[in-house]
């Protein structure tokens, strides 16, 4: 071939024109767009800023390691040390029974997807309870957790069960985490390409080898991410709480095995307590209301920040030479 | 050979049938490793492969080659049963390991003695030295070898793959920050640390560029003393560098199997000949 043979291209192609181009159609998407976008970030802007205004105004750190005392003002009413650690006890149930399932769930929906009728069960399922409202399950774990077979998971007296404990809480609080953690988890794994699955069959590997030590480490970024997400919902749910913990101002075992009475007995965690001190609640104490809402806003965000660093750092490489 | 001295005294043959190849003289040695009798592999309705015959043979390189969508790479998949992992897949005919019938053997024990290379470099999102000792452990006992006792034969396997000089240093570093001539040589040291007895290379140069080309077809020829080397290639002068046996196929049929100077010099067939002349493709 010769030298040439290959033209330059005569002109190159002007920059497009700014602005008057843009037909008003467009014009108007844009600017809804727009507004949409900024109204979002006003209202976020709106309650972080009130949050944190009502926070600072009222958070003292001795609220956060007094416990909680029926009163009749601000200063006999104590802290919240009780609601925190009753946060922090439910969150720890929650996850350590959904992130087990939720995984297994994503592995077996994902990897194996057998049998089909089952698998696609399974999805609607999980898809459904992701969609159910947490009032409607907590009302369908008093029905699971009331019953005589399930009584040494909660306080019973003469031969009633009570149905209300942390394991009764915690146990339904997994199912609004579940849907998360397996969505994340399903999604993270259909993102591995598939020749990579069969570079480690082609060695030898067993299927099971495969995902332990390859697919669940590459997936694990969008398995925190989904545990992450999973345990805010956890965090912030209300109905589950009021309903199944009893939500006694402070802790209240049942029996007398060490931890085991904690678990099975009733408290608090910060939402309820929330809702408790609101001015709609029976304890109406605004002011503690506001600091306590501040600490779990702060939580929250900590853990939606935590998402962010998480999604950043597994950028790591590709497999596109 | 006969077949050698016929060809270079026709002039039939593509240009580059006068190019050097890398491959010098052939080895001194060939053992049969593998045989294909009579296979046929469709999905579902669509035939892939059909009744094709071919032996595999330690020692040599053997090239398949054929447009796309001729059946090669399905052929070169089903020598470790991963054409299994397709759910429409049908065998038929009989694959052979050292005389024993592939389709009686443990798949994962298969794969150890056959392992594969893609087309894609793909290392494992693991440091450079994980990708090598992933493959060595949790293989055959239940206990899992110590770090010390995986230290040699994961260089082993890396200076066999002509690698190890490169990572020597650095051998913790993320395997999927090397280039892509390397990350695919890492594959390689990966197929060759469980001690195949045959290597399959699925068109292993196609993502790369020259040098690393060039790299790893030395690499490939070194290797056959060694192992029983597989190689489906879309690339005719890559085939005519390397290979010693070549097989034609087409549209799942194997049309021509022969020596890589018969077949490039002076085909029998008359759908190579224009093939490997660029008639079709």
């Amino acid at each position: 071939m010769q030298a040439g043979t290959i033209a330059a291209p005569a002109t190159i192609a002007p920059t497009r024109p700014a602005g008057p181009t843009w037909r008003w159609t467009d014009r108007v998407g844009i600017a809804v767009c727009w507004v949409l976008g900024l109204l979002f970030c006003a209202i976020a802007a709106a309650i972080v800023m009130f949050m944190l205004v009502q926070g600072i105004r009222y958070v003292r750190p001795s609220l956060l390691v007094t416990h909680p005392t029926a009163g009749f003002n601000e200063t006999q009413t104590g802290g919240f040390l009780d609601p925190l650690l009753g946060t922090l006890v439910v969150s720890v149930i929650a996850i350590s029974i959904a992130l087990p399932l939720g995984v297994a769930t994503a592995v077996w929906l994902s990897e194996y997807g057998r049998p089909f009728g089952l698998a696609r069960l399974t999805e609607s399922a999980v898809e459904m309870i992701a969609g159910t409202p947490s009032i409607v399950i907590a009302l369908f774990g008093t029905v699971i957790f009331s019953s005589p077979a399930l009584g040494f998971l909660s306080r019973s007296s003469g031969g009633v069960v009570f149905g209300r404990s942390f394991f009764a809480a915690g146990a339904m609080l997994s199912l609004v985490a579940l849907p998360l953690i397996v969505g994340a988890t399903r999604e993270g794994l259909q993102a591995i390409p598939n020749h990579l699955r069969e570079a480690s069959l082609a060695v030898g590997k067993t299927r099971f080898a495969t995902i332990r030590r390859i697919l669940l480490p590459t997936a694990r970024p969008s398995v925190v991410t989904g545990t992450m997400l999973g345990l805010g919902r956890v965090i912030g749910d209300t109905a589950i709480i009021v309903i199944l913990l009893g939500a006694t101002l402070t802790f209240n075992s049942s029996g007398g095995v060490p931890l085991m009475k904690v678990l099975r007995g009733t408290g608090s965690t910060l939402t309820s307590y929330v809702y408790q001190n609101s001015p709609a609640g029976e304890g109406n104490q605004p002011s503690k209301a506001y600091a306590a809402a501040f600490v779990l806003l702060a939580i929250v965000l900590a853990l939606n920040a935590a998402v962010e660093v998480v999604r950043r750092r597994s950028h790591a490489g590709s497999w596109n030479a | 050979m006969v077949e050698d001295s016929q060809a270079s005294s026709n002039g039939h043959g593509p240009h580059f049938v006068s190019a050097p190849r890398r491959r010098v003289k052939p080895s001194q040695f060939a053992i049969d490793r593998m045989l294909a009798e009579n296979v046929s592999i469709a999905y579902g309705q669509k035939q892939a492969v059909s009744d094709v015959t071919l032996p595999i043979r330690q020692g040599e390189v053997l090239a398949l080659i054929g447009p796309s969508g001729c059946g090669k790479t399905t052929l070169l998949r089903a020598l470790n049963r991963l054409t299994e992992l397709t759910s429409s897949a049908t065998l038929r005919g009989r694959i052979t390991l050292d005389g024993t019938d592939i389709a009686t053997m443990d798949p994962t024990l298969l794969r150890r003695r056959v392992t594969m290379v893609f087309q894609q470099p793909n290392p494992f999102p693991l440091s450079i030295y994980d990708n090598v000792a992933y493959v060595l452990r949790e293989q055959g006992s239940k206990r899992r070898p110590g770090r010390r006792a995986l230290d040699g034969p994961v260089r082993d396997a890396l200076s066999r793959a002509g690698l190890l000089a490169e990572v020597e240093d650095n051998l913790k570093h993320p395997a999927l920050k090397l280039s892509g001539g390397q990350q695919q040589r890492l594959c390689i040291a990966r197929a060759l640390a469980a001690q195949p007895e045959v290597l399959l290379l699925d068109e292993p140069c196609s993502a790369l560029d020259p040098q690393s080309t060039q790299v790893i077809e030395d690499l490939i020829v070194k290797l056959r003393d060694d192992v029983a080397v597989v190689i489906v290639t879309h690339n005719l002068q890559q085939a005519y560098r390397i290979a010693d046996y070549v097989g034609f196929m087409y549209l799942g049929e194997l049309v021509e199997y022969g020596s890589g100077r018969t077949l490039f010099g002076s085909p029998r067939e008359k759908r190579t000949a224009e093939y490997i002349s660029g008639a079709f493709g």
